[in-house]
């Protein structure tokens, strides 16, 4: 090259470089905002179909302007992890998404000491949601409870030291029912995720509290696991108000998944978001968006699978031991093989006995004895377990509603329209909720009898749990009890009955004989006037029935004997009643009913569940 | 006494040289042994703080600074909570929770730290679920050192 000819080339050259930075500013300009348009982008800065996000923290958004616009947010991103590497730290998946796009090089997430402690693993295997079966105890975990599991590899420990992200409303301590259940209604508490190592959810919900751990593992490439991880951590520093009903555990968790799915799981005007509802989208929405599932059974599941998978004469052996509270001739003529795995079900047994009774130091004792005894066999747990219930994805949806046709004896007839929020009776299968139960909220009905309209029913709450003894061991189950409340007509003890607002309390006791039932129960209510012409507002009651479950054929048969308690005691009239669901399908059932007490009834019904 | 105050002085050297992590008694060094531990497994309320305030514990002046964190506070207090379901995984020789424990810990073999730890479990339904926790991380620990 000719030194004259030198200058021209640098300038071209020159020209070239400032051509090629012009060129690639305005495809990173593009790519930008590209990315600011994307889905992935959108979420993972928890916008919901309005495009706003549902963080409340103006520290989750680096642009003023954040909650709302998602272009001048990915710019501020952009500046912030130029500056400093700490907000990529921050916002890891934020960082993955904007390095894909090619907005920004490559970094090692291992080196955010904070992120890396949170995960508690150097890599996020899978991601499990895990669904806790209802639990009566509590108004606000009656409908179950969803949290994410991020996953190592190891699985032979039951993730007990893997992290899980909960979401819970920030509840004071000792805050008295009735303000917890308003304020919880209204939208009275700020909530927030909560990381914890698995276990202690394992300890408070499978073992204190007796629920069933369902693990929902997603299917998720490797590149989503990351991502999700990384979002999760994100979230754990975020804050949302909590209502009870709908911007719930299931609602927020649903939303965190959003950022893998092709299609929203919740929609930001639902009245009820379930977790059950969540878990059936996840199963239903066609995008295989679940890996395998698993269950992680309560202790009180636990003693019930073992013993059931005892031979008859182990089973013998091991009831005679809780009599005998030790080694009987029944244990001894076992084989060592079978002398363990009576043990193994002992154990079992002595452990959930001890979590029923805390304070009861012989359930201490005799499980010590048990383990001792278990230390003399070799080791190896000879007695695994599956659990054979369905999942609770496949259970009936929590809404309801319903058409009958009613006739009664003394010459009315016509139809009832009932609706229910939530959540599930007696007559429907026992997948996904608990077997010989019924929880149900905001059931109410109208009746169209005789050319006349009439508000029916209106049971604000309606809580039966026949709390059964599967194995026939002493304190496994059997105290059963109901709760309801809210107002009703008794048209088959009065004529032209009022409606009576009501609150009814009982307790009783059920056993279990394979698909027979047996229950009895005492009961009272406290009732405004049935009948113009009466004059007590106490009802008390014994009633004795059956639940069966014969194949696809679900019902109960009873018998009431109700006493009015005014200024003197009378007997009414005693109640027979017998219901049956005669096919049922995961959307609807048939029913039919039979009740006579001064009137008789027969009803004919179709539910259809969504 | 002379003599004394020499003594007296290497013994306060001593106790201010801060221990290996592997004869860190976490109950007693880093104060979980102050704390109360419910037997019924619900202290998770309790143990929470040491978890979500950074993994650290109390330290005493026997131990240096960061010897409370991590892994030594992680071992202790999965412990110590998941105490029942261990020594029931224990008498049976296996289960998740002995599983999870093990992985912990790490030992070389881990069928030979069962085989021990089966031996030397103390089955005592009167003493404080605390006590026995302590027990079996001290003896737990003693068996990885020991390889």
């Amino acid at each position: 090259m000719s030194k004259a000819s030198r200058p021209a080339f640098v300038a071209g050259l020159f020209l070239c470089v400032l051509l090629s930075i012009g060129f690639a500013t305005k495809a990173q300009a593009g790519a930008a905002e590209s990315l600011a348009q994307q889905r992935q982008w959108l979420k993972v800065l928890q916008y919901n179909e309005h495009g706003v996000s549902e963080v409340q923290n103006q520290d989750f958004f680096f642009a003023k302007s954040g909650a709302t616009d998602a272009v001048a947010e990915l710019k501020a991103t952009l500046a912030a992890f130029a500056q400093n590497e700490q907000a990529i730290c921050q916002f890891p998946a934020r960082h993955m998404l904007t390095t894909r796009a090619g907005l920004t090089n490559a970094f090692n997430y291992e080196t955010c000491a904070d992120y890396q402690a949170w995960l508690r693993t150097n890599q996020a295997e899978s991601i499990t949601l895990v669904f806790a079966d209802g639990y009566l105890k509590n108004p606000a975990s009656f409908h179950g409870h969803l949290f994410i599991r991020i996953d190592s590899g190891a699985s032979n420990n039951g993730h007990l030291l893997d992290n899980s992200l909960n979401f819970g409303a920030d509840v004071p301590p000792n805050e008295n029912p009735v303000t917890y259940i308003v304020k919880g209604l209204l939208g009275g508490y700020q909530a927030r995720y909560s990381a914890q190592p698995f276990y202690r959810h394992n300890l408070s919900y499978g073992v204190t509290e007796l629920r069933t751990l369902w693990d929902y593992e997603l299917e998720l490439t490797s590149q989503q696991t990351q991502l999700l991880a990384a979002h999760l951590w994100e979230l754990s520093r975020t804050d949302y108000q909590y209502f009870f009903t709908s911007k719930n555990c299931a609602y927020y968790v649903a939303r965190a998944l959003e950022l893998v799915t092709q299609n929203n799981l919740v929609h930001s005007s639902e009245w009820t978001v379930l977790p059950t509802d969540i878990i059936q989208r996840l199963n239903d929405s066609n995008q295989n968006l679940v890996r395998s599932i698993t269950a992680n059974e309560s202790e009180q599941s636990l003693l019930q699978s073992r013993f059931y998978q005892l031979s008859s004469a182990e089973q013998q052996a091991v009831r005679d031991w809780v009599q005998a509270t030790g080694a009987n001739a029944s244990f001894s003529a076992l084989t060592r093989q079978q002398q363990k795995r009576a043990l193994i079900t002992l154990s079992s047994y002595y452990s959930f006995l001890e979590r029923q009774s805390p304070d009861e130091p012989v359930h201490k004792e005799r499980k010590t004895q048990v383990l001792r005894q278990l230390l003399q066999y070799e080791p190896g747990n000879t007695l695994p377990t599956k659990l054979s219930a369905d999942p609770p994805h496949l259970g009936q949806p929590a809404n309801l509603l319903r058409l009958s046709y009613r006739s009664y004896d003394e010459g009315e007839s016509g139809v009832a329209f009932s609706f229910r929020p939530s959540y599930y009776d007696r007559l429907q299968p026992a997948t996904g909720k608990l077997p010989n139960s019924a929880l149900s909220m905001g059931d109410i009905e109208f009746s169209y009898l005789n050319n006349e309209l009439a508000l029916e029913r209106l049971w604000l709450v309606n809580i039966e749990a026949l709390n059964i003894s599967n194995t026939g061991l002493p304190g496994d189950g059997g105290g059963s009890w109901l709760v309801r409340g809210g107002a009703e007509r008794e048209r088959l003890r009065v004529t032209n009955p009022r409606l009576s607002a009501f609150v009814e309390g009982g307790v009783g006791r059920a056993r279990s004989f394979g698909s027979v039932t047996p229950y009895a129960f005492i009961q009272g209510r406290l009732h405004t006037k049935e009948a113009s012409s009466d004059n007590h507002h106490l009802t008390v009651a014994l009633r004795a029935g059956f639940d069966f479950n014969w194949k696809h054929l679900r019902g109960y048969c009873e018998v009431e004997q109700p006493a009015s308690i005014g200024s003197s005691w009378s007997h009414q009239t005693a109640i027979k009643r017998c219901a049956s669901a005669l096919y049922s399908q995961r959307n609807g059932d048939v029913r039919v009913v039979f009740a006579k007490q001064d009137d008789s009834l027969i009803e004919l019904a179709l539910s259809f569940y969504f | 006494m002379k003599k004394f105050s020499c003594a007296a002085a290497a013994a306060v050297a001593m106790l201010s040289t801060p221990q290996a992590a592997a004869n860190i008694n976490p109950w007693q060094d880093c104060g979980i042994g102050a704390m109360i531990f419910e037997d019924n497994g619900v202290a998770a309320a309790i143990s929470n703080l040491i978890w979500d305030l950074g993994t650290t514990a109390i330290t005493s002046a026997t131990v240096s600074e960061g010897t409370c964190k991590g892994t030594i506070i992680a071992k202790a207090t999965y412990i110590n909570e998941n105490y029942e379901q261990i020594e029931t995984d224990l008498a049976i020789g296996e289960g998740q929770h002995l599983n999870a424990m093990l992985d912990l810990f790490a030992p070389a073999n881990r069928d030979e730290v069962v085989a021990e730890l089966r031996k030397s479990i103390q089955l005592d339904a009167q003493q404080p679920t605390v006590k026995k926790a302590e027990a079996l991380y001290m003896k737990t620990q003693a068996l990885v050192v020991a390889g």
